[in-house]
């Protein structure tokens, strides 16, 4: 104990300097008990009864609570931005059987999810009644970088009740078995998918537990992940259990001619109307088996990825933004042909339009059977067209050498709908006009 | 990165690299100077002429190479060893399996049973498993795959072989479905042995340095698939798949032994001491001589399992490094 508070004093500097000499008390009534003397501080009250410092949050940084993200846009947000550090990935099937019910579900996760990025006081219910919010977040909830973002799988279209079915984007199926899946069944599919994203763990579960007791009766939670991103080792992209780099190489959607042509359904898609300003979400939850991966040498690593492990750079470049050019590598020479970067985006005019965006978080989940830790990557990926875009990319990667350290287990296919107008849109109101 | 006995082994290092760490299993590291992306390693106390190499510049043109001594030729006469083996062992596979066939086609499902135990184990005891690895390609996920990554999982028609059975006999009691699914694997078997084991293993560099990652892999896809209980169809048998990947682990150690021990004098005799105690703890999980569903065991049994079986991949993790990659050279970035 004594070891943890003093780790605890370096690790706070000047915050805790002022509770340093109550905290270095026990040590000396710790000596006094051996003795078996009495406290030198015990005159009147009883230090067995009296308590310690109070034991504060330990932040590394108490400046980095996120400010808001714009709820209302043209797109959703949490797809184009930064991700936060911390997330939750909430799959739901919903149980409201009438178009009116469903409706009434997706206005009031619309509700919740405008109030809680926005952030503000709870409202007082008053003692007639269990209060309004958890108050896991304190009495004024903090915005905290949080999104809230809405796919619709191909099940939901597809339920008779709703009658949506020549509503459904045209790419959109339910995510079927690639030839080193192993998809398990109570993990995969869903008729909704939440991604909630937040600058702390507890923000987006907040937001979670909110969403799921105001939609209570319409939509079940039928599995659900937490994941996290890394901080800057040393700085840069955050690294993945693989101790590599990941997402290192994204299109740049911020220019709108990309975005356009690899992000968004817009009206020169060939897609229902309603989905212009949507995008194709596929969410994987890939198990990653960390413990074979350390017992592999870093060279067979660094050849299965095609990126140095310490940098991030490419094999046979410098700087993690040096891109290498392949086709003065027909052989694979300097960078292995079966590579996981060099299947997946083989930098030719014939794959430009196959790219994807991706937004991953580590996940880390308790033990398997074996003892073996659970961890992995909540795989997320946002394109114009599923089948041009991911289909077309996991399809290069079968086989992939590093299939044999990862497993998807799970996960589905999900059309992220548009963006939320204004005060007076909802999630997905275009589905219902 | 080491050669066999007395054979030096080169290294490759991007630009602006001037020297290398190495590390030795015996010995105290070593810094060795780098001379045009270049640098050699000598086994202490040993010297050679260097290898065969390519120089590269960053386009992937050859600059400059030099021919010379092949340093996995020590690996070539253990590996030759170990076809022969494997084309016996395929015999004997065959013969069972057609065994298995007389049991389902005489309608006796304990017997079948215990028939496809005795094939599975010999299929095994080869270590190339579901051929995920393996020399065997597809034709091993053909035959001893599970049905994950199958479009309609066990329903799927490319479903077959060992665990296909294995869900007919165990799961579903279906001797109907057994008969037919045993007639495939007879097929799938007969295929295997006419192809030239030279196809399946062969003796090239790739060749090699592919097989001598048999011995830790073989128990890596113990640990990922069968300890997890994933690639169990209903038979509960996946302790006695460990007795048999241990005894494949066994064989290729012994066969590698004579290379190894001049590089890393205690690993082969460190594993094969863990190895046993894979074997001692899976033993002690038996019930009255029958085996439990790793599913089944009791905690602390199965975590004795998992502990043994994790300290010898521990210990047999630097076999390849040792004998054919750059693994262990710093820094390489």
């Amino acid at each position: 104990m004594g070891v943890d508070r003093r780790e605890f004093l370096s690790r706070t500097g000047a915050a805790a300097a002022g509770v340093a000499g109550a905290l270095g008390a026990p040590g000396v009534a710790e000596a006094a008990a051996k003795r078996g003397g009495k406290h030198p501080s015990a005159r009147g009250a009883d230090p067995l009864l009296a308590d310690g410092a109070l034991q504060t949050a330990v932040v590394s940084d108490p400046s980095a609570r996120l400010p808001a993200v714009p709820f209302h846009g043209r797109h959703q947000a949490g797809i184009t931005n930064a991700p936060p550090p911390a997330a939750c990935f909430a799959v739901f099937n919903v149980t409201a059987d009438s178009p009116g019910a469903l409706i009434g579900t997706l206005q009031t996760l619309t509700d919740r999810a405008r109030f809680l990025t926005h952030g503000g006081v709870p409202l007082a219910l008053g003692t007639a009644s269990p209060p309004s919010d958890s108050g896991t977040l304190g009495p004024d909830i903090p915005p905290d970088g949080l999104t809230v973002t809405v796919g619709l799988g191909a099940s939901l279209f597809e339920n008779p009740a709703f009658g949506l079915a020549d509503k459904k984007p045209n790419r959109l199926t339910e995510m079927t078995s690639f030839p080193n899946d192993n998809l398990q069944a109570d993990m995969t599919g869903g008729d909704i998918l939440l991604q909630i994203c937040a600058g702390q763990p507890d923000t987006a579960i907040h937001a979670l537990r909110d969403i799921a007791k105001h939609t209570r009766g319409g939509m079940q939670i039928a599995y659900r992940m937490d994941g996290f991103q890394a901080p800057e080792r040393p700085n840069g992209v955050p690294r993945n259990h693989f101790g590599h780099m990941d997402g290192i190489a994204n299109p740049n959607v911020a220019d709108p001619y990309v975005a356009d042509r690899l992000l968004w359904v817009t009206d020169k898609t060939d897609e229902p109307a309603w989905a212009r300003g949507g995008t194709y979400h596929v969410f994987r939850i890939i198990r990653m088996f960390i413990e074979f991966w350390d017992r592999v040498s870093l060279n067979e690593q660094q050849t299965m990825i095609g990126r140095y492990r310490a940098s991030g750079a490419m094999l046979g470049t410098k700087s993690v933004t040096d891109v290498l050019n392949f086709a003065k590598d027909p052989q694979g020479k300097i960078m292995p042909l079966t590579a996981h970067i060099r299947l997946s985006n083989p930098r030719t005019k014939a794959t430009e339009d196959s790219r994807i965006l991706r937004r991953g978080y580590n996940y880390d989940d308790g033990i398997d059977l074996a003892g073996n830790l659970n961890m992995g990557l909540l795989f997320n990926c946002f394109q114009q067209d599923l089948l041009r875009q991911f289909v077309a990319n996991q399809t290069r990667l079968i086989g992939e050498p590093m299939v044999d350290y990862i497993s998807p287990v799970g996960g589905g296919y999900f059309f992220d709908v548009p963006g939320i107008k204004d005060a007076s849109d909802w999630y997905a109101r275009g589905l219902f006009e | 990165m080491l050669g066999t006995k007395a054979t030096p082994v080169f290294g490759l290092a991007p630009d602006g690299v001037t020297s290398v760490t190495v590390r030795f299993l015996d010995h105290p590291p070593r810094t060795i100077k780098v001379r045009h992306n270049f640098y050699e390693i000598v086994a202490p106390s040993l010297a050679a002429t260097p290898c065969g190499v390519e120089w590269l510049d960053v386009s992937g043109n050859v600059k400059r190479s030099i021919a010379g001594c092949n340093y996995q030729l020590a690996e070539l006469g253990p590996m030759d060893n170990y076809r022969v083996d494997v084309v016996h062992e395929l015999i004997t596979v065959r013969t069972d399996v057609n065994t298995l066939a007389a049991a389902i086609n005489a309608g006796n499902l304990a017997e079948a049973e215990s028939d496809w135990l005795t094939a599975h184990l010999e299929w095994l005891d080869i270590g190339q498993d579901d051929g995920a690895y393996g020399a065997f390609g597809e034709l091993g996920g053909e035959i001893d795959g599970t049905a994950a990554g199958l479009v309609g999982g066990t329903a799927s028609p490319q479903f077959t072989g060992f665990h296909k059975i294995e869900l007919d006999l165990w799961t579903d009691g279906n001797l109907a479905a057994a008969a037919a699914d045993t007639a495939t694997l007879q097929q799938l078997v007969k295929t295997l042995i006419a192809i030239p084991i030279g196809t399946e293993l062969p003796g090239t560099g790739a060749g090699i340095a592919n097989w001598v990652l048999r011995p830790h892999e073989v128990l890596e896809d113990a640990m990922r698939d069968t300890l997890t209980g994933d690639d169990d169809y209903g038979s509960g048998t996946g302790l006695a798949s460990i007795t048999a990947d241990v005894s494949a682990v066994t064989q290729m150690l012994d066969l590698l032994a004579p290379v190894l021990d001049p590089l890393a004098p205690h690993l082969v005799a460190r594993a094969s001491g863990q190895l046993n105690a894979v074997l001692a703890a899976v033993y002690e999980t038996q019930s009255n001589g029958t085996w439990v569903a790793v599913s089944d065991l009791p905690t602390l049994a199965r975590e004795r399992v998992d502990a043994a079986v994790g300290a010898a991949l521990e210990s047999l993790a630097p076999i390849p490094d040792l004998l054919t990659s750059t693994g262990n050279v710093a820094p390489l970035t």
